[in-house]
């Protein structure tokens, strides 16, 4: 995503229902600090990117690139850590052999609502390699705290196709 | 939703014109056609959920593509 590092820390900030204040206090600096950064005024010190990170919940090269890291690995998170369902993500890689990649990002509350209407993933999808994907399946293993790249599946040209959950 | 090219925007459509009832029906039709059944409430529902996860999550980006020649194009409700 092409995103001003300031856009990425306010964003990050609000998910994490954090106000400027908050952070500021978290990371030692005054909340005007934390407004220049998100107004791209200026930058966060470097000796403050690995605290920054960690509280916002990502790593820094995600915090500074804004791109997330494609294999998270899996994990499965004990209950008190574990998100609302209604705020967890499935992202969809598909990656074709010739280099495009396809990402389709859809909250786990609507894959929820596609179960209980019935849909499998023969029915939406017509890649290959996703056909066969058991979505039952998948959401269980999200209800037991089951984060990060959970399927990964390779067709016969080659594309590759992973979903991770976060 | 709006529709952006390399960073430039080349679709822009009120979310709200297409996140109701009326557009529900047309899309459960739509899909029938397709072999995909859904009700036109199954159809609301799923309506229903991406606007409420849209409100919390304003940065969703539903689709993104990038091609191998670095050209993006993302689609966010």
């Amino acid at each position: 995503m092409n995103t001003t590092l300031g856009k990425r820390i306010a964003t990050l900030r609000h998910e994490k229902e954090l106000k400027q204040d908050e952070l500021a206090e978290k990371l030692g600096v005054s909340p005007q600090a934390v407004s220049k950064w998100e107004n791209d005024q200026t930058c966060p010190d470097i000796s403050l990117l690995l605290l920054l990170a960690k509280i916002l919940g990502v790593s820094v090269d995600e915090l500074l690139s804004g791109k997330k890291a494609e294999t998270p690995a899996v994990r499965i998170l004990p209950e008190n850590e574990r998100k609302d369902i209604k705020d967890m993500m499935l992202r969809i890689v598909a990656t074709r052999a010739k280099g495009d990649v396809a990402r389709v990002n859809l909250p786990l509350s609507i894959i929820e609502v596609a179960i209980d209407s019935g849909l499998n993933m023969s029915q939406v999808s017509g890649n290959e390699a996703l056909k066969n994907i058991d979505l039952n399946r998948i959401m269980d293993m999200v209800r037991q705290g089951t984060i990060g790249n959970i399927v990964e599946v390779e067709s016969a040209d080659g594309d590759t196709v992973q979903i991770f959950v976060e | 939703m709006k529709i952006t090219i390399n960073t430039r925007t080349v679709f822009l459509f009120p979310t709200g014109l297409i996140t109701n009832r009326f557009t529900a029906g047309i899309i459960s039709r739509n899909l029938k056609k397709e072999g995909v059944r859904l009700t036109k409430k199954q159809t609301s529902l799923f309506i229903k959920e991406i606007i409420r996860y849209k409100k919390n999550h304003a940065d969703w980006n539903l689709v993104e593509f990038e091609s191998k020649n670095g050209d993006m194009v993302e689609v966010k409700i």
